[in-house]
């Protein structure tokens, strides 16, 4: 056989590169009707506006359709009752198949439990959202949605991560302070300088650099990635990577994540509790104010700590500032206060961390339900929310 | 570990990578270490069985071997090839027939009137030891008959059976062909690494793509209920697609990795639906187990040598064998059956069939198209005679395909034709064109070959149905 010119190697690898990128365009059209040429991707879903980040008015990804106020799901009816369901993911339904995100099911077992079509659940949550950064929005929801009922069930270790935020903010703000000293400072020795500067200098660097590349280039910039493989190629990956490997993976995220920030909490931080109670308060307050009855829903997850300890590991990434046993402290901590809460207030409080079997058959991964866990935790929802509807369904018949 | 699942795609890439390191020697060893792997991945107990039968037949073959360079009569050799044929048959016949046989003769007897309560032991049936055992006896019996040499290297032997591409589910490999490619030094050339991706690639894409697809249309039609004959007819298409990629496609994975390694396995399939008739069918499918149930049990049994009487009772005999060989029930017993009575009317029929042939040219091509149109469908009873899990669905089956069509479902049959038309093109390509590597045309550039595999790789990634186990697995 001849030998093969080199040109035509890199003709054949760029043919198939072509080949693949077409075909996953086509693929994308023909499953979900997605555009050919401009891009795709999960973050068309989000728009960011003065208050933060939201989602996009009509905006749609594969199985997800956004309405014109940007939550997932149909356009709002008028005269019906209607439940906003305020949360994350869990709430988003990312591990859900279409129409099966809990408050989709809810809203299905209430109109059939009641007989009629006068109730609607609202899904006005988005992947990655939390409880203290949604506060600010809270009136806006109010005014969009008008909701009769809301349920709020927050997902607790991105709670987690306004604590990190706010040490992150003491950092600096005590880095620009004067040290409060009475006397010049005495100078460090230049061994000591030289070493410091060492340490301190490269990792700043590769921190800013991480954050760039992460949170930036590839997340959020108005210019996505525009090769749809590179999508479908993460999650094939996702799907063959070995789970030693995938391990590995993630303690190593984990560290990076310690390290960069320089944030590691043995034991819950002492902030936590504190300030989601002052959050929770703040936003039963934006919703009591206006007459709306409040819901606490506590957060199911499937790990116990004898469980399987690659899933805790899996989950320790979306919270890597503490050990698994930490994280596991902060959910059952978090959860307690949010059963206090609903005591002091008055809110009605259904404990789903203790009532959803810690299953991993109801679950996508460690706390995003699968179709199964949606409708368990939407039958829980409905039991408890069936008493209210009705009461109002009847006073509005009164009315 | 089978082909289709994650641990496969990862490891064979690592086995390539350090074949291609080694001398020749040294990669006979490393190959041997990495099929005992690949097969105690399954499960390691069921290796005992394999390494004894391997063991008994190695040392008989050397006995043998030396009896025959002794100049003894064959009776001396003959005690040892039936210690090997014990073995092997033994073995296979307590894995996989002792409870079928157990609770056959238990129902016989309690419809005759007795109570019995015969033993049986519910074994796992130890994967490919229908393909193994009948490795392991070629060889000896091939020895026995003067045909090759005995080995008197014990890893070699090992090797040739245990060799992880063909060991679970074939193509069955005569020693005579794949013993001097353990022995000899291999060379693995720029083609042979073009034909093995080929063959991979198009063998993934028959499994994944096509067979995992169609498994969607035709898992609920094989039951007790038989449904509309619209189901049965368009599932039991869809059924002879899906088995056909099935078996094809982990045939061809095997010989494209076998390939990539310098190793060259048997063809397995030739285009078996273009048969037209049951003789020709036999040609084409599963060519190496025909093959061998043809040296060595029917050539034996007189074959074609005596009058017309005793060749249908070979034909029977043989093709009921090669039924249960697939599976202890007597569903696949039936199966056979079927096959050796349509091999029987082949042979009754076949002079008729010649003189009533038109002359012409068109008219020939016309003929041929309706005798591959006939055997296609008499193929494709067979298949619900090899898909029905019991006698009264094989009746509720058949009732409900006479029975007229009373529901039209165009849904069901589109996606079964969806995923059947790939194959149907290139197989009409294949056949049309008289190659069966479907891409060897001079005047495809390179660039659209690649274009052609990328396609593949991507439908084979993104779009193939739910993964199933490979139906000959359970033989």
């Amino acid at each position: 056989m001849n030998r093969i010119p080199k040109w035509r190697v890199v003709a054949c690898a760029l043919a198939v590169m072509a080949t693949l990128e077409i075909c996953a365009r086509v693929d994308d059209w023909l499953s979900f009707r997605a555009p050919l040429a401009s891009r795709y991707g999960f973050e068309l879903l989000y728009a960011n506006d003065q208050l933060g980040r939201t989602g996009a008015p009509h905006a749609k990804f594969e199985r997800f359709t956004l309405n014109s106020l940007g939550y997932l799901g149909p356009e709002l009816r008028t005269g019906t009752i209607r439940i906003a369901c305020i949360g994350a993911s869990e709430t988003f339904g990312t591990f859900n198949s279409e129409d099966k995100e809990y408050p989709r099911q809810l809203e299905r077992l209430l109109n059939q439990a009641m007989e009629t079509n006068s109730v609607q659940v609202v899904n006005a949550s988005m992947p990655g959202n939390s409880l203290h950064n949604d506060l600010k929005r809270f009136p806006q929801l109010v005014d969009r949605v008008h909701p009769d009922i809301v349920v709020l069930y927050p997902s607790l270790a991105i709670f987690g991560w306004a604590v990190v935020e706010a040490k992150l903010q003491e950092q600096r703000k005590t880095r620009l302070q004067p040290a409060k000293t009475t006397g010049p400072p005495p100078r460090p020795s230049l061994a000591r300088r030289v070493a410091g500067r060492l340490i301190r200098t490269p990792r700043a660097m590769i921190a800013r650099v991480y954050v760039f590349l992460r949170y930036k280039l590839l997340a959020f910039s108005p210019t996505p990635p525009m090769l749809r493989l590179d999508r479908k190629s993460t999650d094939v990956w996702n799907r063959l990577e070995p789970r030693a490997v995938s391990a590995l993976r993630f303690k190593a995220s984990i560290r990076f994540e310690q390290w960069r920030t320089r944030t590691f909490f043995p034991h819950i931080s002492d902030d936590a509790a504190p300030m989601f109670r002052k959050d929770l308060l703040a936003a039963i307050d934006v919703f009591e104010s206006r007459g709306i009855r409040v819901v606490l829903a506590s957060h199911a997850n499937s790990i116990t700590p004898s469980g399987d300890p690659f899933e805790l590991l899996r989950w320790s990434t979306y919270y890597p500032y503490t050990n698994t046993a930490g994280l596991l402290e902060l959910e059952n901590r978090l959860n307690e206060v949010m059963a206090e809460v609903a005591r002091e207030r008055g809110a009605l409080f259904i404990d789903t961390a203790h009532r959803i079997p810690k299953d991993p058959r109801l679950f996508g991964d460690f706390v995003h339900f699968n179709d199964e866990g949606a409708a368990v935790m939407a039958q829980l929802l409905a039991a408890e929310l069936r008493p209210e509807i009705e009461k109002r369904l009847a006073d509005r018949a009164n009315r | 570990m089978l082909f289709n699942s994650r641990e496969f795609v990862l490891f064979l890439p690592a086995v390539l990578a350090v074949y291609y390191l080694l001398p020749h020697r040294a990669q006979n060893r490393f190959l041997l270490a990495a099929s005992i792997f690949f097969y105690a991945s399954w499960d390691w107990r069921f290796l005992a069985p394999l390494l004894a039968s391997t063991t008994i037949d190695y040392f008989c073959a050397l006995k043998m071997e030396s009896s025959i360079l002794a100049g003894e009569a064959p009776a001396r050799r003959k005690k040892f090839l039936v210690i090997s044929l014990v073995t092997n048959l033994g073995l296979l016949g307590f894995f996989k027939y002792f409870d079928f046989f157990s609770g056959s003769m238990q129902s016989l007897l309690h419809g005759m009137g007795f109570h019995a309560d015969l033993w049986t032991l519910r074994v796992i049936l130890p994967v490919g030891i229908s393909f193994y055992t009948f490795q392991a006896l070629s060889y000896t019996i091939d020895v026995y008959r003067g045909e090759i040499h005995a080995t008197p290297h014990f890893f070699d032997f090992l090797l040739c059976v245990i060799y992880f591409p063909h060991l679970v589910a074939g193509p069955i490999q005569r020693a005579r062909s794949l013993l001097p490619q353990v022995v000899y030094p291999r060379k693995v050339t720029r083609e042979q690494i073009f034909e093995g991706i080929h063959l991979i690639l198009w063998g993934y894409f028959q499994k994944v793509v096509i067979a995992d697809n169609l498994s969607r249309s035709t898992g609920w039609i094989f039951t007790d209920k038989a449904p509309d004959a619209f189901y049965v007819l368009f599932g039991t298409y869809a059924f002879a697609v899906q088995i056909f990629c099935d078996f094809s496609g982990y045939t061809d994975i095997a010989r494209g990795v076998a390939k990539l390694m310098g190793f060259e396995f048997m063809l397995n399939f030739n285009l078996p639906y273009f048969a037209k008739n049951s003789q020709d069918f036999w040609r084409r499918w599963h060519i190496s187990l025909s093959t061998w149930f043809r040296d060595y049990l029917y050539v034996p049994l007189g074959g074609n040598r005596s009058g017309a009487a005793r060749v249908s009772f070979n034909l029977l005999i043989t093709m009921t064998i090669a039924g249960l060989w697939h599976g202890a029930a007597w569903h696949f017993v039936l199966w056979g059956a079927y096959h050796g009575a349509l091999l029987i009317l082949h042979r009754a029929m076949n002079p008729l069939l010649s003189r009533i042939a038109p002359a012409s040219a068109i008219g020939r091509a016309g003929w041929s198209a309706a005798r591959i149109l006939v055997m296609f469908h008499l193929t494709c009873y067979g298949w619900i005679l090899f898909r029905a899990p019991s006698w009264p669905s094989i009746v509720a089956l058949t009732r409900s395909l006479f029975h007229g069509f009373h529901v039209f479902q165009p849904e069901f049959a589109f996606w079964i034709l969806v995923f059947s038309a790939p194959l149907v093109a290139i197989q009409m390509i294949q056949y049309f064109g008289g190659k069966l590597y479907f891409l060897d045309y001079s005047w495809i550039p390179a660039e659209a070959r690649a274009m052609i595999y990328a396609v593949f790789f991507y439908l084979i990634v993104f779009r193939g149905g739910p993964p199933q186990a490979f139906i000959y697995f359970q033989f």
